[in-house]
């Protein structure tokens, strides 16, 4: 079975490691990448574009280029544009909610204070029908927040 | 000779007495009808009529007049019997001759020949009549013809009322009118414009718009000559806010409303100065008040997203590590290090509601205040059990009705409660 792969963009270096010791909690049947701005990753699905990944998890304040931007990027390139991205960050404005989805983010997930409902969160995401959802993105600009 | 002869006869003689007699008669008669006629006549007239023939004293001056005639008018005007009145002394009749100046004009005119005209006021009982007299010599006396003018004198005082009426109107809300003929070029203005311009007393020129543009502030002028010549063009309505130098030197701010309205081949221009310089000084007071508002708002936004991710984050940590720490070790612990750790994730999490409830409370941007339903019997019992420990220590005893349920506005669970839901 192939097995489903994750790209974790995220500055910091404690989160990325919750988030992938809660991923393994959740399902083995993953490979997660990691990356820890928007710049480079930018240049890493470039370098896969013939093998990106099923799902980003993107974190918004990082140095470089930031979420926000890295984001907007994705979406403006055509061979990117149909990434399935989830914002993955500890902001609970919502302006900065508001402006991801404006800037074509499928999910927002606020980063949660444990690991139980980290792992939670992730499940939930995970376990989705993306080729299903995407589709649903196109037609009823379907977003959820978590 | 004949006839010589034929006249000396006494039938002749006769003759020509009777013929004398019946011209005599007739003279009389068409003079009786000439006088009635002219009596009509008079009495037709619109006007007071009266001849006045002079009474002297025995220096041979003029003491009084004798009233010789009044035409029926004045019964009209005045409800005075026409028949009572002549053959009377004039300033015996009624001496407010003497007050209101009529009897020196009727002196005068007499002495020196002069036509005179005058007004004249008379109180006949509650009635009050103004006159506009003229006085004429005629052979042994003078003729006044007086002229009913109440009804326009009541008009000038209600008018005259009306201006000062305005006049206060235009005071108290500190403005001034202007109307400008724009064929003459010239300005007619309010007294109050004079005195919004530094002046006691209006000019004794008629203003132009130029010599109105010489009180505008340099910086003002050429932008104010734009708008006015461009709305004169397109004829539309002016309204403008612009600064102007007044003749002591005072700097003020005028707002200026005119409206264009056509008349007679010409147009004009209708409006009001009004002085807005409290105004615009209390705005730009408001507009620096506000802008240290927004400072002050965005150092607390600045405090806000410090507090936000740099407080938050750290305990975010705290929280995330406790968690996995509890996963791992849960079980494995003594009851007492156990109880430690419980206390550590419950501070931990109160903290970071205190936090939360902290920051929406200060959040400028969104301060929607959603009141929610709270339960004050499950707020008292998270209380005690935070506070178990000390309760049990100090032996204090804690007795509680049922509290109610309510809507609140809250900053934090179990600490404090903020304005009850209207």
């Amino acid at each position: 079975m192939t097995k489903m792969k994750i790209l974790l963009v995220d500055d910091d270096e404690d989160d990325r490691e919750f988030f992938a010791d809660a991923l393994v909690g959740v399902d083995l049947n993953t490979q997660l990448q990691q990356l820890d701005n928007g710049k480079s990753c930018l240049d890493y699905l470039l370098q896969q574009i013939e093998n990106l990944p099923n799902l980003i998890f993107l974190d918004l304040n990082m140095p470089i280029m930031n979420g926000f931007e890295c984001l907007a990027e994705i979406r403006k390139n055509p061979l990117l544009k149909e990434l399935p991205i989830a914002i993955y960050s500890t902001s609970s404005s919502d302006k900065d909610i508001e402006q991801t989805f404006l800037n074509g983010a499928n999910i927002y997930i606020k980063k949660p204070s444990s690991f139980e409902d980290l792992k939670k969160s992730l499940k939930q995401v995970i376990k989705m029908n993306w080729a299903y959802h995407m589709d649903d993105f196109k037609k009823e600009n379907f977003l959820l927040r978590i | 000779m004949a006839q010589e002869a034929q006249a000396d006869t006494p039938r002749f003689k006769f003759h020509i007495r009777c013929r004398d007699r019946i011209a005599l008669r007739n003279r009389i008669s068409e003079l009786e009808i000439s006088k009635m006629f002219s009596e009509k006549l008079l009495d037709s007239s619109n006007n007071v009529i009266a001849y006045l023939e002079p009474f002297f004293d025995d220096h041979n001056n003029i003491e009084d007049f004798i009233i010789k005639y009044v035409n029926n008018r004045i019964q009209e005007v005045a409800s005075l019997d026409t028949q009572e009145m002549i053959g009377m002394r004039w300033l015996e009749y009624d001496s407010q001759n003497i007050e209101n100046g009529a009897f020196e004009n009727a002196k005068r005119c007499f002495t020196t020949g002069e036509t005179i005209n005058y007004v004249a006021k008379y109180i006949f009982g509650e009635l009050v009549i103004w006159f506009s007299a003229r006085v004429v010599k005629l052979e042994d006396g003078v003729v006044i013809f007086l002229k009913d003018i109440s009804k326009e004198k009541q008009y000038e005082r209600q008018l005259e009322i009306q201006n000062k009426l305005l006049l206060e109107a235009e005071n108290v809300a500190s403005t001034g009118s202007f109307r400008w003929d724009l064929k003459k070029g010239t300005l007619t203005l309010s007294e109050n414009v004079y005195k919004l311009l530094g002046y006691d007393q209006p000019f004794d020129f008629e203003p132009t718009f130029e010599s109105i543009l010489s009180f505008v502030h340099d910086r003002d002028i050429e932008w104010v000559r734009k708008i006015v010549n461009d709305s004169k063009n397109k004829k539309e309505r002016i309204d403008i806010t612009f600064k102007v130098v007044t003749n002591l030197g005072e700097v003020k701010y005028v707002n200026t409303i005119g409206e264009y309205y056509p008349s007679e081949n010409n147009w004009y221009v209708v409006g009001v100065f009004k002085d807005v310089t409290k105004q615009i000084e209390q705005e730009s007071i408001l507009q620096a008040k506000n802008a240290e508002l927004q400072k002050s708002n965005s150092d607390l936004e600045a405090f806000n997203r410090i507090a936000s991710h740099d407080l938050q984050e750290p305990l975010r940590k705290i929280q995330m590590f406790i968690s996995r720490l509890n996963d791992e070790e849960k079980g494995k612990l003594g009851s007492r290090f156990q109880n430690y750790l419980d206390k550590v994730i419950s501070s931990t999490e109160r903290m970071r509601n205190l936090i939360a409830n902290l920051l929406s409370y200060s959040r400028i941007e969104d301060v929607e205040d959603k009141p929610a339903k709270i339960d004050l019997n499950e707020i008292l019992t998270d209380v005690l059990e935070d506070l178990g420990e000390r309760v049990s220590e100090t032996n204090a005893k804690i007795k509680s009705d049922k509290l109610p349920r309510n809507k609140w506005s809250s900053i934090s669970n179990g600490t404090i409660v903020l304005q009850p839901h209207r």
